[in-house]
């Protein structure tokens, strides 16, 4: 079986593993790095459970092999609360906006928001724009109205950052 | 009824799936793990000789590729004992745990690879050969149903796996004697259940204690574990089945699945932990789904527009297999009467076998498309007499004083279906004002003016709730202090953990965070049912709610004896028990709970019976019915054909709320599923049964740009069949849905008279009825 | 759904990426991965070797030199959707690119892939066909250049050789006498097109001096329909123009596939047209 050795950063920590080339990302670091908030809900890149940043970009890492992250940097939902366990905003509005139910896709739908957070103008944000930007994650669940308010609260907030 | 949720409490379930923490089956990990993959049928319908499995077996990795012959040794049977008896069944048809010698639908699993990693089985899996022999396949219901059929199964007669006629009343003399007539065909199909997370299960014999602890993402984890008992020739104390946190279930996590026992059977075999995670390919092609309906009814009204009767046939896709009886097609036949008053009825259903994945209930189950029915036929009438829509719904909606309502029909437990509360037409008044009814006409003709085709259209119906025969949960508090809270309710993300939390701690006086609630772990309590029919809050609820009041009324007995006082004189705060108003004369639980534990030899106080300990097991006395009207309002764009849903409003009733904002997120999950049922989800085959939508690219899911805002008023019509009056709330947003939306098309086409007859609505068909009506009816 | 195993090679030059090309056996080069890996995943590609060339400099560049917007095979699809260049000298490949696919993929698939992958109903392989893109070629054996008329062989089919890479897209830039149109209809926001059509019009005055029309998702590849062109050159852009435009449209061959039949297809090409065009009309 055709192996590598690979380095990756991961949510700030930095490994260095061996792993089969045809590995994707998402089971590297489901089953290898035990990080199992990044969810599959169909390996072939259109569910977005498995959306993580790559180098700060949304990637669905179901369609990424964990060897071409050789050398980069991933951010997972796992990162998201800060080092004293205190949840991020948009965590916590998720929460109180009922925008999870079985929390399949919500690690998914998070980072993805997490990369428009960062991107974003808060004046931009509205109700349309963050709809399209979800498109690319589907929840079974939620009927998606929980979690698009949530955005809409913490992205259009100009100390979004904080 | 004092409501928790929007008061601040976040549900319990929260935090950790936030933080990416949750436990869903494929998450968890043992030493010397292996993974299963299963070797499927690829053809429709074949007879499976020889498998050679040589080559397979040699690939590095590969610790077994098993066959039924293989996992018979550790099998007290060759079938799955599936079957929900049902008397119109002619003949009960349990699949094979692994293909024998017949497959009957592309997906059916013939033999497993069991090896190192997924990865490699799935290698493996390629290089099974099998000899198939390939048969004929029944893949459309009307033609096989007919006589000159091929047969689905070869060792069945025909297909016709069951045939009966609900009804009641004269019907013949009522359309006899009817001023108005109506018929229709429908097409109506249904899809699957799609949850994020597929099925799946880690099974590990523990050597130690002999035990086999099933981790299995299923929404019935005692009867998993029933079903295993039995088909593994364990006993109860052999086998605990947990279902971890579940990514969705949607009904067919309920029935269980030739690959929950091959894949414990083979753990067994192999004494080796093992997993099985069903990718999407396998849950388009293997888990159970719904699918089409073929309707052909009429309808008679009197000179006002009154029901007086419905007549027709009913045919139904069942696929391969009965893993639910007729439950499906038997909730269509019973929903589509409605909050209306039907004189008379007469149906006549058969079931179709056919050479596809068995049917069950998704969402729904099988009650959007009997509602469906009704409301076009309604809608037809009132076109046809010139009358509201709204008009003619509130001259055949049961009045409110008529409640409870018996209906002639009779549910699976024997019971008349009786309507228990609810104001059926104040609903609808509700609804139609929240949606601005009455000042649409003039935005519509606005719009028309400037080329815009909008539409509003509206549906009633009522939904089955809190099925029986029962639940179960106990509460337990010990020298520790902390409330122990077990149910064999399962949570699919319904936030019932939440909702038990919030019961128990209501009546025990403390803050919902401190109880710890263990729901679907068969070992936490010996019998339970789990989720299936919107029922859990009724079933579950309740029985936690008699027991919280039993442990309740408990420490106040014990805490009187032991402070000297009356047991009237105490109240229950913050893990306390407390003489009113005197903070100082208190016992927290967790002394109670030692002093009914007892010392080695004493009495217990007052001859208390000992521990804090209480087990409820709720039977409903029947079912209780939920109730809603769905508005729609629709622009159609008539090149395309494209529906934009630009606005939906829900008047729900479903009894008291133990927790708004998780009612809320049920029944907009549900419109939601409705509304991809009713634009979007289509199972495709082709004429050899070979399945043609096995992605998310080929299967239409919404997305979020797909659905639009939906606003959602209650009514709360306790129930007074249960003491919380409470009733299910998960299914009754995918019922209405349907029908409001096609309503709503409909209306927003009314100058081209178009009637919608099949669902999905696709752009396509849509505008293919325009471009027709256009041509003026001409093809 | 695991991908079937293989080697995998991450060159570093474009002369060791030539090498491996030409003397790997089965081996398929990966660009973006978005078309690609979903197929491998599902074991309906299952190539020996994967060539990964995000490695390779000089691949993922926008520029423009001599009148052309030169676009590296390797520019990501978001990169491209946000280039100011991009949006300036070729704005009809920026508003087709906002059609494609979500954030999530766009943030990897790239110009090129989409091009070799060539699904008949994509937006890149339109906008090439509308404009004649030349597309530059490499292998060990040299570098050529070819009209993407001459690259698009069929759906999903190109006219690579084994050991060739696609490297760089020209377009030719807008100048102040055309006008662009660009109209998709897609199920989802997100999905690939049912149908999709793509205009280019040269104006003299009000007469069309040039006039380029091209439909993705009718089935056969993305191609410019010459009698449609032939119609509008040296007319008038007007409504009786305009319905008699989409009257052929309506005409033109189609393909039915397992969601939309060849009809409906064709009205939509039809419908899709007209509204480009009023658009152009109304706007001037
Ligand atoms: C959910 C989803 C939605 C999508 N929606 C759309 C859509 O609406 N419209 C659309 O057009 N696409 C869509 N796509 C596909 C698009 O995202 C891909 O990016 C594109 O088709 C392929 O580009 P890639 O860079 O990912 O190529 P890859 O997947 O890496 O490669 C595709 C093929 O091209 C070959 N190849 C790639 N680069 C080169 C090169 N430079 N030289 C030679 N051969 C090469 C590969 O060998 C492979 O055969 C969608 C994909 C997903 C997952
Ligand atoms: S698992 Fe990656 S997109 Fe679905
Ligand atoms: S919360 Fe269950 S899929 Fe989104």
């Amino acid at each position: 079986m055709d192996e590598r050795i690979i380095t990756i950063e991961v949510n700030g920590k930095q490994y260095r593993l061996k792993v089969p080339v045809r590995e994707n990302l998402a089971d590297f670091l489901r089953h290898r790095l035990h990080l199992t908030g990044t969810h599959t809900g169909c390996e072939h890149g259109v569910c977005g459970s498995c959306t993580i940043l790559l180098d700060s970009r949304s990637v669905r890492s179901c369609l990424i092999l964990a060897v071409q992250c050789d050398g980069r940097s991933v951010r997972t939902v796992e990162s998201l609360a800060d080092a004293a366990g205190k949840l991020d905003p948009l965590q916590d509005a998720f929460s109180r906006h009922h925008a999870l139910q079985c929390g399949f896709c919500t690690p998914g739908v998070l980072m993805t928001l997490v990369e428009l957070r960062e991107n974003a103008d808060p004046s931009e944000i509205n109700e349309d724009m963050i709809r399209e930007k979800l498109s690319g994650n589907l929840c079974r669940c939620t009927g998606y109205q929980g979690m698009v308010d949530a955005a809409l609260e913490t992205l259009s907030r100009p100390d979004k950052r904080l | 009824m004092q409501h928790a949720g929007k008061t601040g409490h976040a549900r319990l379930e929260d935090d950790r799936l936030l933080r990416g923490q949750g436990r869903f089956v494929d998450d968890l990990d043992v030493p010397d793990l292996l993974h299963v993959v299963f070797l499927r049928s690829a053809y429709a319908h074949a007879r499976i000789g020889k498998i050679d499995k040589s080559t397979a077996e040699k690939i590095v990795g590969v610790h077994a590729v098993l066959t039924l012959a293989d996992l018979k040794e550790v099998l007290t049977c060759e079938r799955l004992p599936a079957a929900t008896p049902a008397s119109a069944i002619h003949f009960h048809v349990d699949p094979c745990i692994l293909v024998k010698d017949e497959a009957c639908y592309v997906g059916e699993p013939i033999a497993m690879v069991v090896a190192d990693t997924r990865a490699i089985a799935e290698d493996a899996a390629a290089l099974i050969e099998i000899d198939a022999e390939i048969l004929p396949a029944v893949t459309e219901i009307r033609a096989g149903l007919s006589s000159d059929s091929p047969r689905t199964r070869l060792d069945q007669p025909d297909n016709c796996v069951a045939r009966w006629t609900i009804g009641y009343g004269d019907c013949e003399s009522a359309f006899a004697k009817a001023a108005h007539k109506i018929s229709a065909s429908f097409e109506l199909h249904k899809g699957g259940a799609i949850p994020m997370e597929g099925r799946g299960l880690l099974a590990r014999p523990d050597p130690l204690d002999g035990v086999l602890t099933v981790w299995d993402s299923t929404q019935m984890p005692h009867r998993v574990k029933r079903v295993l008992v039995t088909t593994l020739g364990l006993n109860e104390n052999q086998i605990r089945v947990i279902a971890p946190d579940v990514g969705g279930g949607f009904g067919p996590k309920g029935p269980v699945y030739a690959e929950e026992v091959a894949v414990s059977a083979a753990a067994l075999l192999l004494q080796k932990p093992l997993k099985w995670i069903e990718d999407r390919y396998e849950n388009f092609i293997s888990t159970n789904q719904e699918r089409d309906q073929y309707w052909d009814v009429e309808g008679a009204f009197d000179a006002d527009g009154r029901l007086l009767g419905i007549r027709g046939t009913l045919l139904h896709d069942h696929g391969a297999c009965t893993p639910s009886g007729i439950q499906l097609p038997q909730n269509s036949t019973t929903n589509l009467i409605g909050p209306y008053i039907l004189p008379t009825y007469k149906l006549d259903v058969s079931l179709c076998l056919t050479n596809k994945t068995p049917t069950t209930s998704t969402r729904g189950a099988g009650r959007p498309q009997g509602t469906f029915v009704m409301e076009r036929l309604l809608d037809r009438m009132a076109a046809k007499l010139g009358i509201g829509r709204d008009e003619i719904r509130r001259r055949n909606l049961i009045p409110a004083d008529a409640l409870p309502y018996v209906t002639q029909v009779l549910t699976r437990d024997g019971l008349p279906m009786t309507y228990d509360s609810g104001d059926y037409p104040e609903c609808q008044r509700r609804a139609l004002e929240a949606a601005g009814w009455h000042d649409f006409l003039a935005r519509q003709k606005a719009a028309r003016e400037k080329g815009r085709w909008i539409g509003l259209g509206l549906s009633n119906y009522v939904e089955g709730t809190g099925r029986g025969p029962f639940e179960t949960a106990s509460l337990r508090i010990g020298p520790s202090g902390k409330i122990l809270v077990a149910s064999g309710a399962a949570s699919q993300g319904q936030g019932t953990s939440t909702m038990l939390a919030h019961i128990a701690a209501k009546v025990l006086g403390v803050r919902p965070e401190v109880i710890d609630v263990t729901c679907g772990d068969t070992h936490a309590i010996a019998m339970g049912l789990g989720a299936y029919a919107s029922r859990q809050t009724v079933t579950a609820g309740n029985a936690l709610h008699a027991a919280s009041l039993e442990i309740a009324q408990k420490i106040k007995q014990t805490a009187a004896h032991l402070l000297e006082v009356s047991a009237d004189d105490l109240e229950l705060r913050d893990s306390f028990v407390q003489v009113k108003g005197v903070a100082s004369m208190k016992k927290s639980f967790g002394e109670i709970a030692k002093t009914l534990s007892g010392n080695a030899g004493f009495a217990l106080p007052g001859g208390m019976k000992p521990g804090l300990f209480a087990a409820v097991d709720f039977e409903p006395p029947a079912i209780t019915y939920t109730n809603g009207t769905h508005l729609a309002e629709v622009e159609v764009d008539i090149r395309t054909g494209h529906i934009k849903i630009t606005r939906y409003v829900i008047v729900h009733d479903c009894g008291n709320m133990i927790n708004p904002q998780i009612v809320e997120g049920q029944v907009l999950g549900g419109v939601v599923h409705g509304i991809s049922a009713t634009l979007f989800e289509w199972i495709r085959h082709d004429a050899q049964g070979q399945p043609l939508t096995v992605s998310l690219a080929d299967y239409l899911l919404p997305t979020a740009h797909d659905v639009p805002r939906i606003e959602i008023h209650h009514m709360e019509s306790p129930t007074p069949l249960n003491p919380l009056g409470v009733k299910g709330a998960a299914e009754s947003g995918t019922i209405g849905a349907p029908a409001a939306i096609v309503s709503a098309i409909e209306d927003a086409l009314a100058p081209l008279k178009i009637e919608i007859s099949q669902l999905p609505v696709t752009p396509q068909r849509l505008q293919k009825l325009i471009r027709k009506a256009q041509a003026g009816g001409s093809p | 759904m695991k991908a079937a195993g293989f080697g995998y090679h991450r060159p570093e030059t474009m002369a060791e990426l030539l090498t491996l090309l030409a003397d790997l056996p089965d081996a398929r080069i990966i660009a973006g991965g978005q078309s690609l890996m979903p197929m491998m995943n599902f074991r309906v590609a299952m190539p020996q070797h994967l060539v990964d060339i995000e490695k390779i400099d000089g691949l993922d560049s926008i520029n423009l030199r001599d009148g052309t917007l030169q676009i590296g095979a390797m520019v990501r699809q978001a990169d491209a959707l946000a280039s100011p260049v991009i949006k300036k000298n070729c704005p009809v490949l920026a508003d087709a690119i906002a059609y494609i696919g979500h954030q999530q993929t766009r943030n990897r698939g790239t110009v090129g892939g989409s091009l070799c992958h060539l699904d008949p109903a994509s937006e890149i392989p339109l906008v090439c066909a509308l404009l004649d893109a030349q597309l530059y070629i490499a292998s060990r054996r040299g570098t050529r250049m070819m009209n993407f008329r001459d690259f698009a062989d069929a759906p999903l089919t190109t006219s690579l050789a084994e050991d060739e890479i696609l490297t760089r897209i020209d377009l030719p830039i807008c100048d102040p006498d055309t006008r662009h149109g660009f109209g998709e209809y897609a199920r989802r926001s997100g999905d690939f097109a049912v149908v999709a059509v793509a205009t280019h019009l040269r104006f003299a005055g009000e007469t069309i001096t040039e006039a380029r029309m091209a439909f993705a998702g009718l089935g056969a590849i993305q191609a410019r329909a010459d009698r449609l062109e032939m119609f509008a050159t040296s007319q008038k852009l007007s409504p009786a123009l305009i319905d008699k435009l989409a009257q052929e449209a309506a005409q033109m061959p189609a393909e039915s596939d397992l969601h939309h039949d060849a009809d409906y297809k064709r009205h939509l090409a039809a419908c899709l047209l007209r509204e480009v065009l009023e658009r152009i009309l109304r706007h001037g």
